[in-house]
């Protein structure tokens, strides 16, 4: 299975709410809100529709299984009993991981990665939601911030969106311990929802991702990018401060756009490559791309989940039958 | 226009600076943060020449204010004329070594090489001797007169002194050669007390070997005023083995002799062989042995001697100069013991024991005589016949003869045995040998046997029995004996006693000699002295006793006073060079050892041996630290040679002048107003632009 990689089209875009619109709303819930109901609407005209539609499976009743799953209608047609067994879509899982280091916090438009990471995180919880999913949050940077369990109850999501509006930028970033957390915590499978810029090193990355998704979860990778670091359009030679080491060297970014660039898309094309071989999807979402692109991503991931796990399941099922 | 210090003109270079600041377009202050730089490398900075250089009033005046600084900094000063420069004139003593050591591989034309050289550095008013060193100091060229000798003719007249040099077989003695020198070069300014200007300077060519003497110059205080330059000359390979005798006790016909190998530091190899060779220096085959001595270190061995070989080489060893090692066959002296009595060969007669004694000893030969009656006594000398055993009773010309014999330093032993005791006038011709008034003998009267006691372990003759093993003397048994009287208060000094305490040995002294008496016969029918272990240690005790033993060493070392204390007449040497060397009158000594080898000395007739060697120091070849010389006191200078001098004085007639002309504070003035004109442009030209952007807005 692999994960498109691409920036989302413009002809997609254009469908969506505009990010800087969305942007300016200033409440998180009310922002992503607007971005599912947004969604909804074009929804039902996607050609997605019915993908997610729940369904069940059929199991001969052994003496032990708990009577009250009895399907008492197929009973009454077939005269055997069955078990009913549903997809076990409501209690699925999912984990936000938001990276909010010093690089997050840069900006060359209005609002910075930070803001659109911290919007693309409420957007997804208030979705996951809305369909019931538990959904946990844990802000990091080169430390674990703040951590909400995954859990599906009243004024959950209220908590989250209130975490999400008070979390502010670190300093470095540290994939590692975030991960690890991740890993020890949630001992169930599900999925993992990873927001970040990933300037690190690429063999880092690998490194810590492969540890993830050697515990089984499935993950998403949700790459939050400002258009100046993917065009790198700057005039003026200058200094240029890292935000998170302080170093600080001179560019003249006439003479430097080229490789920059050339180097950038290594990185991406690296990480891109590294994700599909580990079977991670990844998005990347430059700040100015529509929101609405990470719950079609998600919605997309889920249904393959969804899919993969049926087969998976179906299977030692097949097996017995016959 | 002369600069003191032109290296502080390369400060003239900080011209550029504000021209190329000018150039370079200045770093920008904007700064902008990033996410991550890690995509990003740091651009050069960009020089981007400017179309037109501003304020070109501006930068002369920098210019001018940044050269004038540097060119004071520089010292400058203005030679107006080239001064004759004088320089004083010097002493110059050149010191050559000839010792042994500087025969070694190329050493010796090296040295003569270094000497034309510092004689070619010279200045022409310099004035130069040439003295060549090794145990002793030889003036080779005297103090050259600078009017009379042109640098030419000087450097000529030593080309020419030192063709006829050579190095030779004697030690180094520098000490005793620096000091002989200063006094030389002080006696030399002494003369010349009213040229200040003059001034001393020691040149020494040496090899600077380890070995070289330097005690003399423990005792005297070097003058500050008097360099010492030493010029080192070391051949490539320094190491060296070397082949000496050990000074010891081994007596001269013992069949071997002891040598001492020594071997430096620096030797690359440990085993070496020791060859017998013959007088032509041809090697004698299976002779000597083969010695491991490792680098550094030395071992002393003994080698057998060859019955015709005199030379004992070293092989397997570079430097050669002292790998001979000349061996003389040990002489052997000839003494005398006379009897004066009856010949005999009865058993009973003291004649058969006397010629029975052989008291030779390694140094000499003992010839025993025995004459009745006596001829030639006033003949016989103390040196040659030590001991006069008497058993006869001597002629009043005889006694007189011997009794001056004696007080010449000789010694007699008169045997009283009962045939002696018995003839007519011994007793009175005792006492007039003695010197007393009278002397009664007669016969004792012994019952049975009598034995020998209170015997003087004190007295030097006795002292070789005052042992406990061997001062029992109880075992001999005297069966016959005088008894001797003197009316003389002390006429001797009793030596042994018998039993019955009457003496049995007494001395008495007559100016340098001795006289014993001794009261009974040594023959079996007297008594059991003879026949006893403690006669021939008496016997050899009374002729050995007061021996004046001659020198008659058989090797000595180079320089050595070789000293003939036995001649009497003349001595003949014959050098191994093949001169003969003749000394007539006493004291009979030789000194010119100058050559190793084997000398013949002819000691009144007498053939004799001895041998010459090399000083064992001068086998230390290693190279000395300059430390040893600095430690007693000696300045070491380097000499400084004509071109030298001239840049030293110009130098420091330089100084003079820039200290009094002092131009530079001209400069740093002229660099102030510079300064000073560059502040008021610069303030002015930015008002005016303060004004025209004001005027602007």
């Amino acid at each position: 299975m692999n994960a498109p990689a691409s920036i989302p089209s413009q002809t997609r875009a254009t469908s969506f709410v505009d990010a800087a619109a969305i942007m300016r709303i200033k409440n998180l819930q009310l922002r992503a809100k607007t971005v599912v109901e947004g969604f909804y609407n074009g929804l039902h005209r996607s050609p997605f529709h019915g993908f997610s539609v729940e369904f069940s499976e059929y199991r001969q009743y052994v003496p032990g299984d708990d009577p009250r799953y009895l399907d008492w209608k197929l009973f009454a047609r077939s005269d055997r009993y069955y078990i009913k067994r549903f997809e076990d879509e409501t209690n699925r899982r999912c984990y936000l991981l938001l990276d909010l280091s010093r690089s997050m916090a840069f900006q060359s438009g209005d609002y910075a990665k930070a803001d659109y990471g911290r919007t693309l995180a409420a957007t997804l919880s208030y979705y996951l939601t809305l369909q019931r999913d538990n959904v946990g949050l844990l802000t990091f940077d080169e430390q674990i911030g703040d951590y909400l369990p995954a859990r599906h109850r009243s004024g959950h999501l209220h908590q989250l969106m209130a975490m999400l509006e008070r979390s502010t930028a670190g300093h470095g970033t540290d994939l590692l311990s975030p991960l690890e957390q991740i890993a020890r915590l949630v001992v169930k499978r599900g999925l993992i929802v990873l927001i970040s810029d990933l300037l690190a090193p690429i063999d880092e990355l690998q490194r810590h991702l492969g540890y993830l998704r050697s515990r089984g979860h499935e993950i998403m990778l949700l790459r939050v990018l400002d258009p100046a670091e993917i065009t790198f359009e700057f005039d003026e030679s200058s200094t240029f401060r890292d935000l998170e080491n302080s170093r600080e060297i001179y560019i003249d970014p006439h003479v430097a756009r080229e490789d920059y660039l050339k180097r950038f898309q290594e990185h991406a094309e690296q990480l891109a490559s590294i994700c599909a071989n580990m079977g991670i999807d990844f998005v990347t979402m430059p700040t100015d791309s529509p929101l609405e692109i990470a719950l079609l991503e998600l919605l997309t991931a889920q249904m393959r989940q969804g899919k993969s796990t049926l087969r998976h399941r179906a299977r030692p099922e097949r097996s017995q039958t016959s | 226009m002369s600069f003191l210090a032109p290296l502080y003109a390369l400060g003239l270079l900080a011209i550029s600076a504000p021209i190329i600041f000018h150039l370079i377009q200045r770093r920008p202050k904007g700064e902008r943060t990033f996410s991550s730089l890690m995509f990003l490398s740091p651009s050069p900075p960009r020089l981007t020449r400017r179309s037109r250089l501003d304020n070109l009033l501006l930068l002369f005046l920098r210019g001018c204010a940044l050269l004038l600084l540097a060119m004071a900094f520089a010292r400058p000063f203005l030679r107006s004329h080239l001064q004759d420069s004088f320089l004083p004139s010097r002493d110059v003593a050149i010191l050559l070594d000839t010792s042994a050591s500087m025969q070694r591989a190329d050493v010796w034309n090296q040295a003569k090489a270094e000497v034309i050289a510092v004689v070619n550095d010279l200045q022409p008013h310099d004035r130069i001797a040439l003295l060549t060193f090794d145990s002793e100091l030889i003036r080779v060229v005297d103090w050259t007169n600078p009017q009379l000798v042109t640098p030419a003719h000087r450097v000529e007249l030593v080309e020419e002194q030192l063709t006829s040099i050579q190095p030779g077989w004697r030690e180094t003695k520098l000490g005793t050669a620096l000091t002989q020198t200063l006094e030389l070069l002080q006696d030399k300014e002494g003369d010349q007390a009213a040229d200040s200007s003059s001034n001393a300077q020691l040149i020494v060519v040496t090899d600077f070997q380890k070995g070289s003497d330097l005690t003399a110059l423990a005792g005297s205080q070097w003058p500050k005023d008097v360099g010492v330059d030493l010029r080192i000359i070391a051949p490539a390979k320094n190491s060296n083995v070397s082949l000496h005798r050990v000074a010891s006790t081994e007596e001269p016909d013992s069949n071997s002799i002891q040598v001492r190998v020594t071997n430096s530091t620096s030797s690359a190899t440990g085993e070496y062989r020791l060859r017998w060779q013959d007088d032509q220096g041809n090697d004698l085959i299976n002779s000597g042995k083969t010695i491991l001595v490792p680098a550094g270190q030395h071992r002393t061995i003994d080698i057998t001697r060859h019955p015709s070989a005199p030379v004992l080489a070293i092989e397997g060893d570079i430097t050669e100069f002292d790998n001979r090692l000349y061996v003389a066959r040990p002489y052997r002296g000839q003494r005398r013991l006379l009897h004066l009595g009856l010949d005999g060969d009865d058993v009973e007669s003291l004649q058969f024991f006397v010629k029975r004694i052989d008291l030779s000893t390694p140094r000499y030969e003992v010839i025993t005589e025995s004459q009745w009656p006596p001829s030639k006594l006033n003949e016989i000398e103390a040196r040659s016949c030590p001991l006069v055993i008497v058993t006869q009773v001597l002629s009043d010309l005889d006694i007189s003869d011997l009794q001056q014999y004696v007080k010449n330093g000789g010694k007699a032993l008169i045997v009283l045995d009962r045939q002696h005791a018995e003839s007519n006038g011994s007793s009175a011709a005792i006492a007039r040998l003695m010197e007393l008034e009278t002397v009664q003998i007669k016969e004792a009267d012994v019952d049975d046997y009598a034995i020998l006691q209170d015997i003087r372990f004190d007295h030097s003759l006795f002292q070789p029995f005052a042992d406990t093993r061997f001062n029992d003397f109880t075992k001999i048994r005297v069966w016959q004996h005088r008894l001797i009287e003197s009316d003389h208060e002390h006429p001797w000094d009793p030596l042994i006693r018998f039993d019955n305490g009457a003496p049995a040995l007494v001395q008495r002294d007559l100016d340098n000699g001795k006289i014993w008496i001794l009261t009974t016969g040594w023959q079996p029918k007297e008594s059991q002295l003879a026949l006893s272990t403690k006669f021939v240690p008496l016997l050899s005790g009374m002729f050995d006793g007061t021996i004046d033993f001659e020198s008659t060493m058989d090797h000595y070392e180079i320089g050595d006073v070789v000293s003939f204390a036995d001649a009497q007449e003349s001595v003949e040497v014959m050098m191994p060079t093949g001169d003969t060397h003749r000394i007539e009158t006493s004291p009979f000594e030789l000194e010119t050892t100058d050559t190793p080898g084997i000398y013949i000395a002819s000691v009144d007739g007498t053939p004799r041996q001895f041998a010459i060697n090399l000083s064992a120091r001068e086998s230390q070849t290693e190279t000395m630290d300059l430390v040893e010389l600095e430690q007693r006191g000696i300045v070491i200078r380097d000499f400084l040679s004509e071109a030298e001098l001239t840049e030293q004085d110009r130098q420091l007639k330089d100084v003079e002048l820039e200290s009094r002309q002092q131009i530079w504070r001209w400069m740093i003035l002229g660099a102030l107003g510079f300064l000073l004109a560059e502040s008021w442009l610069s303030g002015r030209l930015s008002r005016q632009a303060v004004r025209s952007t004001s005027g602007a807005s």
